[in-house]
């Protein structure tokens, strides 16, 4: 577990616990249908309340994901299998299966979105209509239809990020449209579009930029702060830490470790929803009083494990970097309405800076949300 | 009517946009001027910003009343929310030249130039104002108000 997650008390797996399997064998034409609770033993178990902040369970090398309810907990009946298909959702968006029996299961997956009506639609316009798919890679080796899953087998999903036509692999669309709201991943069977294994509900961030402070947040094992050159900036997305961060490049002899507590601070400044712009405001800043942030995470997924953030103090704005099926990708958060708590944040990773000890003042005051603003 | 500069008849979302001061009014006149000759005599300028995501030319923004320029109380050379521009301190200290550039640089975000990319900012050299070379090199000509270590 990592130190941020520690902060925060028990971490917030939702187990995949919800689920219809139905089965035909034989060719006749029976169903087994079975419906199973979900786990009793853990705090954030069950289809309600949904999770307002990232859910963030993930481990460095991969832990056992959970068996059903009933198989853990000593209250169930003894009798009840295990479910054949347990979904782990981490961050929205981040899925891990896993098999408690072999299994056939199609490629071609299901990100359905909840309608304020309780109803549930798939969407038909992810990757260009190619839709999510079980993958671990983005790589081009066609999808065969279907994957076999041994028992005990378990897979990482390449992550759905949030958008319409750039979704799971495919490039970034002028026409990408962000779905915020309730969602959850549905597969089924091989060659039998009956037989679904639904996924818990789960809360998509209210915009891109959100969820990328959310993958920042998840599972932090540990950090280093910098300063960053305002000159430095490089426009090849190649140039990576330890000799640039967010692009830009890192002064020599800058980085200190950041403490255990600080991380825990930034990982609640980065969820902390009304610290943030929620509204789309495009800043053109000069780059002044940077400071980078390297995020070493725990998670299942290499391409997850490194965030980069570059700081513009002057300008209350973030670059944040992350990694999911796509490759590395960048948003902007604008932190106006917490600049305070950012700045006492890196006062105490940074307490030599003379430079950043001078500010004192938040640059501006935007409001969280339009409807704040009191004129 | 066309985009609007906010002379006093315009009261923005946020208080850091300003009205224009009075000594910065006639080169933000002048800008809008220029940026509609761009738009009348460089076809790859309105041909650039349909390319950007939203679907419009440097024209159709040109010529849209809901666009307002207000000044920029910030420590930053512009912003856009929505329909409204903010154009501060820097540029218009810097010459006229430079407020059509950021003019041009935030139309191109309407236009759908998104952050963290250098696409507003080269909507600059498809209007002329910087070269095909500084775009080419990333090596910036202090000559032209084209700046490519521009990010946003």
């Amino acid at each position: 577990m990592g130190v941020a997650e520690r902060g925060r008390g028990q971490a917030m797996t939702w187990n995949t616990v919800w689920f219809r399997h139905l089965r035909a064998s034989f060719g006749t034409a029976f169903l087994v249908v079975a419906c199973h609770e979900p786990n009793k033993n853990h705090p954030d178990a069950g289809p309600t309340p949904l999770p307002v902040a990232p859910v963030a369970k993930s481990s460095a090398a991969p832990q056992p994901l959970p068996f059903s309810p009933s198989a853990q907990s000593p209250a169930a009946p003894p009798a009840q299998p295990p479910p054949p298909l347990v979904i782990t959702n981490r961050v929205p968006g981040q899925f891990d299966i896993r098999a408690n029996v072999p299994l056939e299961l199609s490629t071609q997956a299901k990100i359905e979105a909840q309608a304020p009506n309780g109803r549930w639609t798939a969407y038909s316009d992810l990757d260009g209509g190619r839709g999510y798919s079980l993958r671990e890679t983005c790589s081009a080796t066609p999808m065969p239809k279907c994957r076999k899953l041994a028992a005990g087998e378990q897979l990482s999903l390449a992550a759905w990020t949030g958008s319409s036509c750039s979704a799971q692999c495919a490039a970034e669309c002028p026409v990408d449209r962000f779905h915020a709201g309730i969602h959850r991943l549905v597969l089924h069977a091989c060659g039998g579009p009956s037989v679904r294994y639904e996924g818990l509900p789960f809360e998509m961030a209210a915009s891109e930029r959100e969820l990328w402070r959310w993958r920042a947040s998840a599972g932090i094992r540990r950090g280093q702060v910098f300063r960053l050159d305002p000159h430095g900036l490089s426009r090849n997305k190649a140039d990576g830490p330890p000799e640039y961060i967010a692009r830009f490049r890192v002064l020599k002899d800058s980085a200190r470790p950041l403490a255990p507590e600080l991380l825990v601070a930034l990982a609640e400044w980065l969820r902390f929803r009304n610290g943030f712009l929620q509204y789309e405001m495009i800043k053109d800043c000069f780059q002044e009083h940077l400071v980078g942030v390297l995020l070493e995470l725990e998670t299942p997924r290499p391409e997850e494990r490194t965030v980069e953030i570059a700081l513009n103090l002057s300008c209350a704005s973030a670059f944040i970097i992350t990694g999911d099926g796509r490759g590395r990708n960048a948003r902007v958060s604008h932190f106006d309405p917490s600049w305070a708590q950012l700045i006492s944040i890196v006062h105490r990773a940074l307490p030599q800076d003379p430079e950043l000890a001078e500010l004192r003042e938040s640059p501006s005051t935007f409001p969280a949300t339009i409807d704040q603003q009191s004129r | 009517m066309g985009i609007q500069l906010n002379f006093g008849d315009h009261v923005a979302p946020f208080k850091e946009l300003t009205p224009i001061p009075s000594e910065y009014r006639a080169d933000a006149q002048w800008a809008r001027a220029q940026a509609k000759a761009i738009a009348n005599t460089k076809p790859g300028a309105n041909a650039y910003f349909r390319s950007l995501g939203a679907g419009r030319t440097l024209s159709s923004l040109l010529n849209d009343g809901r666009i307002w320029v207000s000044y920029l109380t910030l420590p930053a050379q512009g912003q856009r929310w929505k329909n409204e521009i903010g154009i501060s301190y820097y540029p218009f200290s810097r010459g006229r030249i430079k407020v059509l550039g950021l003019l041009i640089h935030e139309l191109a975000h309407i236009a759908g130039a998104t952050e963290f990319t250098t696409k507003a900012e080269d909507a600059l050299v498809h209007c002329g104002l910087g070269t095909l070379q500084e775009l080419q090199t990333g090596i910036n000509d202090p000559s032209t108000p084209y700046d490519p270590g521009i990010l946003g």
